[in-house]
């Protein structure tokens, strides 16, 4: 081969290439759960991306599952958005887990998808806000094509909760959550630059 | 004895040479330096919408007739001249556009500009009905020069404002305007070139009566240089004492004091648009000249808003006010566009809009922001960036949703579930609850869950898994509460947070869920 050729594809940590997928690492930022991070591609949370978790209701530890992300991010005094939450969040238990509320602010756009996908979108791009959440279950792909530039200007994770599966997203990370006794299955539907589609069990303090 | 000649040949010329000033006066004052504008096209040029490129004219009421007032530059290719009646106009020239020769709206107009002079000098005169004083030698080392000064507002004037007009620069104001006004564009710099500069005008020129312009002409008098050789008293009686005076303050024998500009303490801008428009586009595109304006406004008071109003007139309609707030007071223009630009966006204009005015009355002191001697990469830092970024990304989401959609939710002392947060309010007390097992999610209103077999049911059989925790308060604020409250499991295993009431019949309800 060429040796240019090479080097440019040896080099450019933009292209990645099947044959050597292990050295394909994107550092994750550390979900705080071991079995997760050891799943999970970048050992962690994907950077500046777009990730989806697909449950099939809402209360089987979704947002246990993102607590020490959202706590190490109100610790660094950065911000986190809700966007449309299903119920109202209940305060004292968020502080007890840690969070400082004082970083969390909720939206709550009526009807318009509009609206929504453009504050989620605003708050991708303000590097002062590092999580977003959105509770939205209609998503075109488009819009999260255009989400996930978003994140990557803003360097911050787009986190979408929706009861639909949507093969075709083009989200970097998607998860499926399967409740259990003890905690969560997550099953990896997709993850960028791995082929590990797996489940793993995680262990949540329930009570 | 025959009369005394007209002009008599006398040995003494008008006036005697100004002697050199010594350079111990030039040390302790600097001669001031005036920057005269004249704008000659200023009745027509005042109207908003008027396009530079037709033939056009302003028309004046004179003696019962309409009269041409000042025309375009077309139109009087055209043989237009001022003092023409308008119907020979329109036969010289079909295609002419009539505009009346509004005075408050040149003097309207006058004022803005001298406003937008103010970010130059702070000496500035009006000259009504259509020139500007300027003082500049104050302030021409700043802008680099005094030529690289004339260039920026020679371009600023051309550009900005489109107008058509003369300048001069003298070291006294008369002479500046009487130069800006012959279209002359002269630069003197010394007192002592004064006379030979002015001598090439003609008398005519001159801010005196018709019948003295022609009395002047009739003593063979026709250039200013001629009138610089009568002599002094004979020109005072024939013509008056005041001619004398006029001439010795724009020699600058004799000081000219003069009253200069106080900018309003509100600001207003007003554009009316050529036609009815429906369109927000356009609208934003004026909207955002009229912030450049309060932009330029601020920095030269530096003071900054936290809020501007915009009105919209329409035609026989009340006018519609959009309000623009910001968080943190500003003068930045961009982030007032940008806000404006989301108001814009959910606005629907209910009818066709003929102006638009930008108002602003409250002004706060600008305090800046101190920025770092060193520039940071900005990838290094991302974290300090902060407020700031979060102040602008709040007061977008605001402005484009509505105040009430944004929220914060804060923990309060209660033990009453429903009462232990509080929407959008700042609270420093944090209870003991935060140590007790809470569900994430709570249901705005306990929903009332039905039983089966003594059990609660939700969407199936619910499995108690830990419990009860009683709950028992609030009996003294008329919320009595008095609970059991169970973590339980559903069928399909979302964890949730149900109570039963202590009370008559024990009914079960789901009061929030464990995400």
């Amino acid at each position: 081969m060429n040796s240019q050729l090479q080097s440019l594809l040896e080099n450019n940590p933009r292209i990645w290439r099947a044959k050597d997928r292990g050295r394909y690492i994107e550092t994750g930022t550390p979900s705080g759960h071991p079995q997760l991070d050891a799943t999970l591609p970048g050992g962690g949370w994907p950077a500046n991306a777009i990730m989806e978790m697909v449950t099939p209701q809402w209360g089987m530890g979704e947002l246990q599952l993102l607590l020490p992300l959202m706590r190490t991010i109100t610790q660094q005094k950065r911000w986190i958005l809700w966007v449309s939450p299903p119920y109202v969040p209940y305060a004292p238990a968020l502080e007890r887990a840690g969070i400082d509320m004082d970083y969390v602010v909720i939206i709550q756009p009526d009807d318009s998808c509009k609206d929504a996908f453009w504050g989620i979108e605003k708050a991708l791009q303000t590097r002062a806000c590092a999580l977003v959440l959105a509770w939205m279950d209609w998503l075109p792909n488009a819009v999260v094509r255009r989400l996930q530039l978003a994140a990557e200007t803003g360097n911050s994770l787009g986190v979408l909760l929706r009861h639909r599966d949507n093969e075709h997203s083009p989200a970097a990370l998607r998860l499926h959550l399967h409740p259990s006794d003890k905690g969560v299955y997550v099953k990896v539907l997709k993850a960028r630059g791995s082929y590990r589609y797996r489940s793993v069990h995680v262990n949540l303090q329930l009570h | 004895m025959a009369k005394s000649p007209a002009v008599l040949p006398l040995p003494l010329s008008f006036p005697p040479e100004v002697p050199p000033p010594t350079s111990q006066a030039k040390a302790e004052t600097p001669q001031p330096l005036w920057l005269a504008l004249a704008f000659p096209k200023l009745a027509l040029e005042a109207h908003d919408g008027q396009q530079r490129d037709i033939p056009a004219v302003a028309v004046k009421e004179y003696k019962g007739r309409s009269v041409v007032h000042t025309a375009s530059r077309l139109a009087e290719m055209q043989g237009v001249g001022a003092g023409m009646p308008v119907n020979a106009a329109y036969a010289l020239c079909p295609g002419l556009v009539v505009y009346p020769a509004n005075e408050q709206l040149q003097l309207d107009r006058l004022q803005q500009l001298a406003v937008w002079a103010e970010q130059f000098t702070s000496k500035i005169n009006l000259q009504s009905p259509r020139a500007l004083l300027l003082e500049v030698r104050g302030s021409m080392k700043l802008f680099g020069g005094l030529p690289a000064m004339l260039d920026r507002i020679r371009q600023q004037l051309t550009e900005q404002w489109q107008h058509s007009f003369y300048s001069a620069v003298t070291p006294t104001p008369m002479a500046s305007l009487l130069l800006a006004f012959s279209g002359q564009g002269d630069v003197v710099q010394d007192k002592q070139h004064l006379r030979s500069v002015l001598g090439r005008l003609s008398v005519n020129r001159l801010p005196i009566g018709v019948k003295k312009k022609q009395q002047l002409r009739n003593t063979g008098v026709r250039l200013l240089s001629d009138v610089w050789r009568l002599p002094r008293e004979g020109l005072a009686r024939r013509f008056g004492p005041e001619l004398v005076n006029y001439l010795d303050r724009t020699l600058g024998l004799i000081p000219d004091p003069l009253d200069f500009f106080a900018s309003p303490d509100e600001f207003e801008a007003f554009y009316e648009f050529p036609m009815e428009i429906h369109n927000t586009d356009l609208l934003f595109n004026v909207a955002r000249q009229l912030l450049q304006q309060l932009a330029i406004f601020l920095r030269q008071r530096d003071a900054c808003i936290n809020q501007c109003r915009f009105q919209l007139y329409h035609d026989r309609q009340a006018a519609a006010s959009v309000i623009i707030g910001v968080r943190q007071p500003t003068r930045d223009q961009e982030q007032l566009a940008s806000l404006l630009e989301e108001h814009l966006n959910r606005l629907s204009l209910e009818a066709p809009v003929k102006s638009i005015k930008l108002v602003a009355t409250d002004f706060v002191p600008f305090s800046p922001q101190t920025l770092s001697l060193f520039l940071e990469p900005a990838l290094d830092q991302p974290l300090d960036c902060g407020e700031s970024d979060i102040e602008t990304l709040l007061e977008q989401l605001q402005a484009r949703m509505g105040g009430d959609v944004i929220r914060t939710f804060h923990s309060v002392a209660d033990h009453r579930p429903e009462n232990a947060y509080r929407v959008n309010e700042a609270s420093a007390t944090k209870s003991e609850l935060i140590k007790q097992q809470r569900p994430f999610w709570l249901l705005p209103e306990p929903r009332l869950l039905p039983q089966k077999n003594h059990q609660p049911w939700f969407q199936g059989p619910v499995a108690l898994i830990k419990g009860p925790e009683r709950i028992q308060a609030g009996w003294w604020a008329g919320r009595d509460v008095s609970r059991d409250y169970y973590i339980a499991v559903d069928n399909r295993g979302s964890r949730l947070w149900v109570f039963q009431e202590l009370s008559e019949d024990q009914r079960w309800y789901l009061h929030g869920l464990f995400a």
